[in-house]
């Protein structure tokens, strides 16, 4: 019975070394600075600070300034109540941002998709009109990361408005003799290197149908078209 | 039962260590962005009918304004030597694309569609009028996408024909005259 006993708690003690143990690992893991991007040398009256750990919040000691050759020398203030103060700083991650000619989109964008020069850049649309819109994805953080965009359609008047959609220049959606609807240009998972950007271009086109005159005879009838893109880092 | 209760501690405690370092581990990002457009207008109507809804417009005797050429012939009727004026109104105000449009005429027959009960009208487009086929402009201005299109309507004869009336004349007596009339409107394209 004792040895019973004493088996079956080294047993537990042994199961309660390897939990810990992994619980350790996990918070080492996610602790570790990925995919560190080289710095550039600085120059110039910036504050170079040197990273002594490899956490996302880390402990820092500020450094002398080296001021530029042609530059007159600066005298830095130093805190004189606390020398060698050691600071802590956030290391910004960046961000997936996404662009056109006019703006850098936010969550609350009109984007000018739809711009029309037959009625001086305005939204309007007629029957046959096309135009093509173009923006960029560009991967500011300090990861890797793989993203997925979402068309989303709001279509209560039935215009039949087609697309086509270019990475770059190669269609990725319809092609040169074909133009597909809007639940066809979805995507997932991109791979987008740091400091990389895909170029898209988004053709539209309102092709002809029995229906166009009933559209154009609803007075003020409108079409929305969303776009989303989610983005995440690669593990 | 005490060590049980520190191991479930324990591999609870690891769960929401998991969990929680694999969620703040992860960046992620969102973007949105949205484009509204608005239908350009089209408002086409002929003489105040709605070409979009309404496929038919029946023009009443009222329309058809006669000239007093035929003297003797009694008032409120027409004879043959008698002509008259039909205008149709294309008014495509406030279409916001340029329009086309085509007038086409029919064959005028009698209220039972007899062809040649009819024979001896012609109705033809005014030598002032504009074409039966054209352009209407897309123009902001009220009033600027109006075109009057005016038909002539001729009974051939002459007033002073002293020959006998021959049948069809003295069968239209009281008689019903169809005169199909299509205007067709459709945006311009360049």
């Amino acid at each position: 019975m004792k040895e019973k006993n004493k088996k079956n708690n080294t047993i537990n003690i042994i199961i309660y070394i390897v939990l810990i143990a992994i619980i350790i690992l996990l918070l080492l893991h996610n602790c570790t600075f990925k995919n560190k991007k080289e710095s550039k040398v600085l120059s110039g009256n910036v504050d170079i600070f040197e990273i002594n750990c490899d956490k996302k919040t880390c402990l820092v000691e500020p450094t002398k300034n080296e001021p530029k050759k042609d530059e007159p020398e600066k005298e830095i203030p130093v805190n004189k109540e606390e020398p060698n103060t050691e600071r802590d700083i956030e290391i910004d991650e960046g961000s997936v941002i996404v662009e056109d000619d006019d703006i850098t989109w936010t969550n609350s964008n009109k984007l000018r998709i739809f711009s029309n020069a037959m009625y001086e850049n305005k939204n309007v649309i007629a029957p046959e009109d096309s135009n093509t819109y173009k923006f960029v994805v560009r991967n500011n953080t300090i990861y890797n990361v793989k993203y997925s965009i979402n068309f989303v359609e709001t279509n209560n008047y039935n215009i039949n408005l087609k697309y086509k959609l270019k990475r770059g220049n190669k269609y990725i959606a319809g092609d040169e003799s074909n133009w597909v609807s809007y639940n066809e240009l979805d995507f997932n998972d991109k791979l987008l290197d740091i400091s990389e950007s895909d170029t898209y271009y988004l053709e539209w086109k309102w092709v002809s149908s029995d229906n166009d005159a009933l559209v154009g005879n609803s007075l003020n009838a409108n079409y929305q078209l969303k776009i989303e893109l989610d983005a995440e880092e690669i593990e | 039962m005490k060590n049980k209760k520190s191991l479930l501690a324990i591999i609870v405690l690891l769960v929401v260590v998991g969990v929680s370092v694999s969620t703040y581990a992860i960046y992620k990002s969102s973007a949105t962005g949205t484009a509204t457009a608005t239908a350009a207008a089209w408002v086409v109507k002929v003489n105040n009918a709605n070409i979009v809804t309404e496929d038919e417009y029946t023009f009443s005797a009222s329309d058809i304004v006669w000239d007093n050429s035929v003297s003797n012939a009694q008032a409120g009727t027409i004879a043959p030597g008698s002509t008259g004026t039909i205008k149709i109104k294309i008014d495509a105000d406030g279409t916001q694309v340029p329009v086309d449009y085509t007038v086409a005429i029919g064959t005028v027959t009698d209220g039972t569609n007899n062809v040649s009960a009819a024979a001896g009208f012609t109705v033809t487009k005014a030598t002032s009028s504009p074409d039966l086929t054209g352009t209407i402009d897309y123009s902001a201005t009220e009033g600027g996408m109006e075109k009057e299109i005016t038909l002539q309507v001729t009974w051939t004869g002459t007033a002073a024909d002293s020959d006998d009336k021959i049948t069809a004349d003295l069968g239209l007596a009281s008689k019903t005259l169809k005169i199909p009339v299509t205007v067709t409107a459709t945006q311009h394209l360049n």
